[in-house]
């Protein structure tokens, strides 16, 4: 006899004492399971778990804790810590990849941090049409900071009609411009706020979560100076805002 | 296991980007790779040494550089390959079921057809039955072969206006071909790796790869001979 709410069938026998407090059979052998994991199991899990970061990160999808527990550790989530240490090394050995564990809206996110500190790297890496899209988002970042983090929507969309991306017509280069601007949002560069002001419902734009990870907000803003060739600190908000900055380490 | 230097790091990860580049852009990017590290090599660069050093530890991961031929130029490619196809890798496409449904149907009419490509109107009648995927519109399926033909899944020649396959799905795809099609493919009689567009030999039909051809008869002085019938060849 057991003190669970579900019906047992015979297809529930499963190894393990039976009490009345005691736990679901099945989950019990699975936790004696994963404490008997063999080398060659968990040596599995942590290569397993270095593809997963290496795909998602390839395609700029937030991994999230949750995600890792259910697709790699088939909801064993006691086990992440040991994998993830595994799995670190492998890529930091082959890739030199390293994996930053992000607090984000009380979401744990896991991100590959390139430990190849080279000047022009990153756009060495990428190929071209993707480096042209990167030019965009540097541009609209530039913009998000100079307003300090937060854009009103139509002004940002007037100030890119300035440079030649108009949202309702196809770019030659980005097409969909507006499409382009929601994948920067489901990759996280972008964030989209919608607030109520006095004018009624309006969309601010932010800096996302792996906008503040990947990318250096003093650069932007000494970019914005050489344009204007004048001293970043001429900006003394944007640039005493650099202290605050979200925390990704 | 040699552990892997910042310029071997730079490598892998640039051709993890760009999943496939040339021999040549390949050189060329691990002698930049080499020259911004700092590192100092005796020598000239040999990038086949570099190649294996970097498959020594991505060979763990289910991951590979691989080395291929081009069939139409001749030309070789370096391709980042994943050697294991399970859930986690899918995740990693770009395309949907409906894509794949499509591509799968091209290099299959590719692989089964006797020159080892598909003529372009063939190519865009196959959208209209895609199985459980039902229908795709020409306009869409003429994105999709593009796209593929960028990536170099797809070689589009412009002369006879047909599709072959590119040198990236000889090489990610070889062992697959192989697997899935072994009666009705052929390997080239020269270099006895698969051979989907090539020539056959006049006299006893063997077929084999047209870079292979050239490599032989531009090495021979004397009169070169199919290696299987021993009949001349011009």
């Amino acid at each position: 006899m057991t003190t669970s709410k579900r019906q047992r069938t015979s297809d529930d026998q499963a190894p393990g004492p039976s009490s009345n407090n005691a736990p679901d059979p099945r989950i019990l052998a699975r936790c004696q399971a994963a404490a008997q994991l063999s080398a060659t199991d968990v040596k599995k899990l942590e290569v397993e778990l270095a593809r997963y970061l290496l795909f998602a990160d390839k395609k700029n999808i937030p991994v999230k804790r949750a995600d890792i527990v259910k697709h790699v550790l088939k909801e064993q989530p006691k086990l992440l810590p040991a994998v993830l240490e595994g799995s670190r090394r492998y890529l930091k050995q082959t890739f030199d990849f390293s994996v930053a564990e992000i607090d984000y809206n009380k979401t744990k996110y896991y991100l590959l941090k390139n430990n190849v500190q080279l000047p022009n790297l990153q756009i060495l890496l990428r190929p071209e049409h993707a480096q042209r899209q990167l030019a965009l988002l540097i541009v609209i970042l530039s913009f998000i900071h100079m307003a300090n983090n937060s854009l009103e929507e139509t002004d940002l969309w007037d100030s890119l009609k300035i440079l030649g991306v108009d949202r309702t017509e196809a770019h030659v280069e980005f097409g969909d411009a507006e499409k382009l601007l929601n994948e920067f949002v489901k990759q996280m560069y972008l964030e989209k706020q919608k607030v109520s002001t006095s004018k009624g419902q309006a969309t601010l734009f932010k800096w996302g979560m792996r906008a503040y990870h990947e990318i250096s907000m003093a650069d932007v803003l000494q970019l914005v100076a050489s344009i204007y060739d004048v001293d970043v600190e001429v900006w003394k908000k944007q640039f005493s805002s650099h202290e605050g900055a979200l925390d990704v380490d | 296991m040699s552990t892997l230097g910042v310029e071997h790091h730079m490598f892998v990860q640039t051709l993890a980007a760009r999943r496939i580049v040339s021999e040549r852009e390949a050189q060329e990017l691990i002698c930049k790779c080499i020259d911004i590290s700092g590192r100092s090599y005796s020598g000239t660069v040999d990038l086949q040494d570099h190649v294996t050093k970097i498959n020594s530890q991505l060979s763990v991961l289910f991951l590979e550089v691989r080395k291929g031929t081009c069939e139409n130029t001749g030309s070789k490619y370096y391709a980042f390959v994943n050697c294991q196809e399970d859930e986690i890798s899918k995740l990693a496409s770009n395309y949907s079921a409906q894509d794949f449904a499509y591509f799968r149907k091209m290099i299959e009419q590719i692989i089964l057809s006797d020159e080892g490509c598909i003529h372009s109107t063939d190519s865009l009648t196959l959208c209209n039955n895609l199985g459980e995927q039902k229908k795709m519109s020409y306009a869409n399926a003429k994105v999709l072969l593009r796209g593929w033909c960028n990536e170099r899944w797809l070689i589009e020649d412009r002369s006879s206006n047909s599709f072959q396959l590119g040198p990236r799905a000889i090489i990610e795809l070889g062992q697959y071909i192989q697997s899935a099609y072994g009666e009705h493919v052929t390997n080239c009689s020269l270099c006895m790796t698969v051979c989907v567009y090539g020539q056959r030999c006049e006299d006893c039909n063997t077929k084999f790869h047209n870079h292979c051809k050239q490599r032989l008869m531009s090495g021979n002085l004397d009169q070169v001979r199919c290696p299987h019938c021993k009949s001349e060849w011009s």
